[in-house]
C-alpha cells in the first residue's frame, strides 16, 4: 500500500519536473532545429527535423559573412574574462587585506566594499558615461573591463572574506615562520585555500557580465569592440525578415554557451550550492 | 579568538596592507562609486548656455510634475511594480516548488534536472528575447499551430504587440529565463539543512509536505529574504535588457512595456523623437537610486528584526 | 639548545590587558609548559615569543640576545601548530624541507636533515604522501619533523595534542617527551590539560586571566599549590574544597581541628585531594553516596555530606557502594590545604 503510494508520488514528482524540463529545453531546441532548415521548410513544418530537402546552411553562411559574429564572440570571452580575472585577482587580495590584518578602518573599509553589493552600478551611468568620454576609453574592451569588475568587485570581497575568516591562520603563521613574505604568503598559501569558493564567485559574476546589454550598447557599440550580445541585438534588428539568419544568429550564440556550459556543469553549481548558503 | 595576527618589526610600515587594498578599492571607487554619487550631484544641475548651472531639486519637480515627464515617470513606475509583483507571485514560488522538490534526497536524476533548469539562465537575455519572439509571432506559425491542437485555436493572439498583454507576456519571458536563480538560491539554503533536523522530524510523524510546510520552509526564511530584495533590485535595474530588446527604446506597443530602466535610458541617450537630457537622466537615476535604497533599507529593517527574533 | 627569558612582558589589546608584567626565565634544555584555562593568555605568550604578536611593553631574549624585534624566521624558532598548518599541496618530504629550501641552504643539507627528522619519528614510508593521505597522528608528526628540520633554539608548541582522540593523544604524549630526551632542546609547551602539563613538564607555569598563578615542578605544584585555583586545576579529578571555619586560631571542620598552627580567624576553605580520602569508620565525614563510578582498578564515589557540601573521593577497586547508602571517609591531616579566603594557600597539613 505505502510502496504504490510513493510510486504515485514519485510519478507526480517527475511529471512535474519533466514538465518543466520541456518548457525550459523546448524553445532551444525549437531554435537549433530551424536554424539549419530552409525558409519553406520552416515555415511549413516547424517541429520537424532539419533533414532531407529541408536542410540548408543559408543561414548560418549568411550570419558568418555578413557579421563579425566571430569577433563579436571573442570580444565577449575577452571582456568576460579579463573582467572574472581582475574580479578575482583583487577581490581576493581585498579579502585577505581585511579578513587577515588588523588595522585602524578595517571595518570602515570592509562595509565600503561591500555596500556595493546593493547598489547596482548602471545608475551611475550619466557620470560613467562621462568618464569614459573624458578617459579617451569609448568604444574600448577596456572601459567595459573596468566597469564590470567594478561591478563585480563587492560580492567577490564579500563571499572571499567570509570564506577566509573561517579559515585557521595557522597554516599562515606557519609560513611567517618559514620566513616567507605577506605578498608570496598570499600567492602560495592563501590562494590556493580559496580554491573551493573561487568557482562560487566566478558563477555569480560571470552570468551578468556576459548577459549584459546595457554597458555595451552605452559605452562600446561600435563595430569592432561588440559583444555578443550586443551584436545579436544588432543583427536581429538588421534582418528581422530573414528568418533563416535569424535563427541562425541566435544559435551562434547559443551554441558556445551550451557547449561550454555542459563541459563545466557540474563544477559551476557545485559553485553556487556551495557558497549562496548566506542568505 | 579573533585576534588578528601583527607582524614584528613594528616600526616597519605595513606596506603589504596597501598593496592588496588598493586596486580593489580604487577601480571599485572610480568606476562605481564615484560615477553615482556623481550622478546624484547631476541631477541637481541643468544645461543653460553651455554651462552647468545649480537649480537644486527642480529637475525632481519637474520629473514629478511636468506631464511630459510625470506620465512617462509614473508609467514606468508602475509597470516595474507590476513587474516585481508578478515575479514575486509566479517566479519564486516556481523556484521555491522546483527547488523543494529536487532537494527531496531520494529523487533520481537531479543532477540532470538541476543542469536542465539553470540552462534558460546562462542565456544572454537578448537571445531569449528573440526565441520567445520568433515563437509567439503570428507569422511563424509555431504557437497559433501548437494552440489549435490543443483546441485552444481562437485565443491566439499577438500578445507582444498588444497595448493590453505586452507587458505580462514580457514578464512571463523574463521569469522563464531568470527562475534558476532564486531555484539555485532556494535550492542550496534546502540542502543545507542538516539531516538529523529532517529525521527528528520524520520520527515525530510528520511526512514529506508537512515537513516541508513546518521544517523547512521556516529554516531558509533568510534566504527567502534574500530573493527578494535581489528580485526587487534585479527588476528594478535589469529588466532594461529584455524590454530594450523585444520591444525597443520605446518599449512598445505605446510604452506599455516601459520601465525606470528603459525610461533612464531614453532620458539621456535620447531616442527617435525625445532629445537625450544628461541632467534629466542623471535624475530619473537618481530617483532610481532612492527607489531601491527604500526597498534595501524596508529589506536591512526587515532582516534586523528577524535576528532579533530569533536566536541564530 | 638556548635560555630563554622574558622580561617584565606585558600585552594588552586596546584597553583590555592579556598578559600582565609577566618574568621568566627557562633554562637550556627545559621543558617547560604554560598551562591555563581557555583565554589565559598562554597561546597569546607563545605567539608573542614566536614573533607573531607583538609585545606591548618589555623584552624577549633567546641565549642572551634580544630578539622581540626580530621577524619570526629570524628568531632561531620553530613552532608546532594544533591544526599541524602543512602545506596541503606538498607531499611529506616538501613539507619538511620547505622552510629550508626557502632560506637557501644547500641541497644536500636539506636532505640530510629532512632523512634525520623522519628518522626520529618514523617517517621514512610516507615521504611522498599529501597531507591529505595522512592520519591525524601522521601529520602531527610531520608538523614536528619540519620543526625539527630548522635546528631551532627553541621549539614552540601550541596544543599541538588537542586534535587527535584520546587514545592517540597519550601515545603522542610518550613519544614527545622521547623527542625531548633525545634532542635534549628547550621547548615551550602549551596545553590546557594540566594531564599533559604534569607528564611532559620540566616545569610548569599556571596561568590565569594573563598572570602567572604558579611557577614550579610538577611535584611542587601538587604538593605545594600556591593558592586555590592552582590547587584546583592540577590533579584529576580536582581537589575538594569544604567550607570551614577558623575560630580561636584553630581551623576546625565538623568539630575537627584540622591545623595545628596559628591562624586569623575568619572564613577558611579546607583543600583535600580525592586520592588523600579513605574509608573509615573513625573518620569525620559523613555522608551519604550519589553517584558510584566503577572503572575496575579504581572507583570514585561522590558523596553528600551531612552538611549539605559535596566531594568526591577515590578509592581502590575492592570497594563496592550504592547510591544512597551512608559513608564514612576520612583524612589524612598531613595531606590537607588551608586556604584562607582570598584563596591563598595559608598552611599544609
Amino acid at each position: 500500500m505505502r510502496r504504490t503510494r510513493d510510486h504515485l508520488t514519485s510519478t507526480a514528482i517527475h511529471t512535474v519536473l519533466i514538465a518543466w524540463t520541456l518548457l525550459a529545453l523546448f524553445p532551444l531546441v525549437l531554435i537549433l532545429i530551424n536554424s539549419l532548415k530552409t525558409r519553406k521548410a520552416i515555415f511549413g513544418d516547424a517541429l520537424g527535423l532539419p533533414t532531407g530537402k529541408a536542410l540548408s546552411f543559408k543561414g548560418y553562411e549568411s550570419v558568418l559573412t555578413n557579421s563579425d559574429f566571430p569577433l563579436f564572440f571573442s570580444n565577449s570571452l575577452t571582456v568576460t574574462c579579463v573582467s572574472l580575472f581582475f574580479i578575482l585577482l583583487f577581490g581576493a587580495m581585498a579579502a585577505h587585506a581585511v579578513s587577515e590584518y588588523e588595522f585602524k578602518g578595517n571595518t570602515l573599509i570592509s562595509l565600503y566594499l561591500i555596500v556595493g553589493i546593493m547598489v547596482p552600478i548602471r545608475l551611475g551611468t550619466v557620470a560613467l558615461l562621462n568618464l569614459i568620454v573624458k578617459l579617451g576609453l569609448t568604444n574600448t574592451l577596456t572601459a567595459l573591463i573596468l566597469v564590470y569588475t567594478a561591478q563585480g568587485l563587492p560580492i567577490a570581497i564579500f563571499i572571499f572574506s567570509e570564506f577566509l575568516r573561517s579559515v585557521s591562520r595557522e597554516i599562515k603563521d606557519s609560513a611567517r615562520i618559514d620566513g616567507l613574505s605577506e605578498y608570496r604568503i598570499f600567492f602560495e598559501v592563501v590562494l590556493p585555500l580559496v580554491r573551493p569558493v573561487i568557482a562560487t564567485v566566478a558563477v555569480f559574476s560571470m552570468i551578468p557580465i556576459w548577459n549584459d546589454l546595457w554597458f555595451p550598447l552605452i559605452l562600446s557599440p561600435g563595430e569592432e569592440t561588440r559583444t555578443v550580445t550586443l551584436g545579436v541585438q544588432q543583427f536581429i534588428g538588421q534582418y528581422t525578415v530573414k528568418w533563416g539568419s535569424v535563427l541562425a544568429a541566435l544559435s551562434v550564440a547559443i551554441i558556445p554557451v551550451l557547449v561550454m556550459y555542459i563541459m563545466f556543469s557540474r563544477q559551476l553549481i557545485r559553485g553556487i550550492t556551495t557558497g549562496a548558503v548566506k542568505g | 579568538m579573533n585576534t588578528k595576527a601583527t607582524e614584528p618589526g613594528r616600526t616597519k610600515r605595513r606596506w603589504y596592507i596597501l598593496v592588496f587594498l588598493a586596486p580593489a578599492t580604487l577601480i571599485y571607487t572610480i568606476f562605481a562609486i564615484y560615477p553615482i554619487i556623481e550622478s546624484l550631484r547631476l541631477s541637481l544641475y541643468t544645461a543653460g548656455d553651455g554651462q552647468a548651472s545649480f537649480i537644486g531639486i527642480a529637475n525632481y519637480l519637474k520629473l514629478l510634475g511636468e506631464p511630459y515627464w510625470a506620465d512617462q515617470f509614473w508609467n514606468a513606475f508602475k509597470n516595474n511594480v507590476v513587474l516585481f509583483i508578478m515575479h514575486m507571485l509566479i517566479q519564486n514560488p516556481i523556484a521555491l516548488a522546483l527547488a523543494a522538490l529536487l532537494s527531496i534526497p531520494t529523487l533520481k536524476g537531479t543532477a540532470i534536472y538541476r543542469t536542465v533548469f539553470f540552462l534558460p539562465t546562462l542565456l544572454s537575455v537578448v537571445v531569449v528575447g528573440f526565441i520567445w519572439q520568433l515563437i509567439l509571432s503570428p507569422l511563424w506559425g509555431v504557437t497559433p499551430d501548437a494552440m489549435k491542437a490543443l483546441g485552444l485555436g481562437q485565443w491566439f493572439r499577438p500578445w507582444l504587440g498588444l497595448e493590453s498583454s505586452a507587458l505580462v507576456t514580457v514578464t512571463l519571458i523574463s521569469i522563464w529565463q531568470y527562475v534558476g536563480i532564486p531555484l539555485m538560491l532556494f535550492y542550496a539554503a534546502l540542502l543545507n539543512i542538516p539531516e538529523e533536523t529532517l529525521e527528528a522530524a520524520r520520527i515525530d510523524g510528520l511526512n514529506g509536505w508537512w515537513i516541508f510546510w513546518k521544517v523547512k520552509l521556516p529554516l531558509i526564511l533568510p534566504t527567502l529574504g534574500l530573493v527578494a530584495i535581489l528580485t526587487y533590485i534585479g527588476n528594478f535595474t535589469a529588466s532594461f535588457d529584455l524590454i530594450y530588446s523585444i520591444q525597443g527604446g520605446l518599449a512598445g506597443p505605446d510604452f506599455s512595456t516601459d520601465v525606470m530602466g528603459t525610461f533612464l535610458f531614453r532620458s539621456f541617450f535620447g531616442f527617435q523623437a525625445q532629445l537625450g537630457d544628461q541632467y534629466m537622466g542623471a535624475t530619473v537615476a537618481s530617483a532610481l537610486f532612492f527607489i531601491i535604497l527604500a526597498g534595501v533599507g524596508c529589506y536591512l529593517f526587515g532582516v534586523q528584526r528577524k535576528l532579533q527574533r530569533y536566536d541564530s | 639548545m638556548a635560555t630563554l627569558a622574558l622580561k617584565s612582558v606585558k600585552k594588552a589589546f586596546g584597553d583590555t590587558t592579556v598578559i600582565q608584567n609577566m618574568e621568566l626565565s627557562v633554562e637550556n634544555g627545559e621543558l617547560i609548559v604554560f598551562v591555563g584555562p581557555s583565554g589565559c593568555g598562554k597561546s597569546t605568550l607563545l605567539r608573542m615569543i614566536a614573533g607573531l604578536e607583538t609585545l606591548t611593553a618589555g623584552e624577549i631574549h633567546i641565549d642572551g640576545e634580544r630578539i622581540d624585534h626580530q621577524p619570526p624566521s629570524n628568531r632561531g624558532i620553530a613552532m608546532v601548530f594544533q591544526s599541524y598548518a602543512l602545506y596541503p599541496h606538498k607531499n611529506v618530504r616538501g613539507n619538511l624541507g620547505f622552510s629550508l629550501k626557502h632560506a637557501g641552504v644547500d641541497k644536500t643539507e636539506i636532505d640530510k636533515r629532512v632523512n634525520v627528522a623522519a628518522d626520529i619519528l618514523g617517517l621514512q614510508d610516507l615521504m611522498d604522501r599529501k597531507p591529505r593521505e595522512l592520519s591525524g597522528g601522521q601529520r602531527q608528526r610531520v608538523a614536528i619533523g619540519r620543526a625539527i628540520v630548522r635546528e631551532p633554539k627553541v621549539f614552540l608548541f601550541d596544543e599541538p595534542l588537542s586534535n587527535l582522540d584520546a587514545a592517540l593523544r597519550v601515545h603522542m604524549r610518550v613519544e614527545i617527551l622521547k623527542l625531548h630526551q633525545r634532542l635534549k632542546n628547550t621547548m615551550v609547551y602549551v596545553t590546557h590539560d594540566q594531564v599533559e602539563a604534569m607528564t611532559l613538564a620540566d616545569r610548569i607555569v599556571v596561568f590565569r586571566h594573563g598572570a602567572v598563578e604558579q611557577v614550579g615542578t610538577p611535584l611542587e605544584l601538587y604538593r605545594h599549590p600556591a593558592n586555590r585555583f592552582v590547587a584546583g586545576f592540577i590533579g584529576s579529578p580536582a581537589m575538594n574544597f569544604l567550607k570551614a571555619h577558623c575560630g580561636s586560631g584553630h581551623v576546625t571542620f565538623n568539630e575537627t581541628v584540622f591545623c595545628s598552627r596559628q591562624h586569623t580567624d575568619g572564613d577558611v576553605t579546607l583543600g583535600i585531594r580525592p586520592e588523600h580520602l579513605k574509608v573509615d569508620v573513625h573518620g569525620q565525614l559523613h555522608g551519604e553516596v550519589q553517584v558510584f563510578e566503577h572503572l575496575g582498578g579504581e572507583a570514585f564515589v561522590h558523596l553528600t555530606l551531612d552538611d549539605g557540601q559535596t566531594l568526591v573521593a577515590k578509592l581502590d577497586g575492592e570497594h563496592h557502594l550504592r547510591p544512597g547508602e551512608r559513608c564514612v571517609l576520612g583524612i589524612d591531616p598531613q595531606k590537607c590545604h588551608v586556604f584562607d579566603s582570598t584563596g591563598l594557600r595559608i598552611c599544609t597539613g
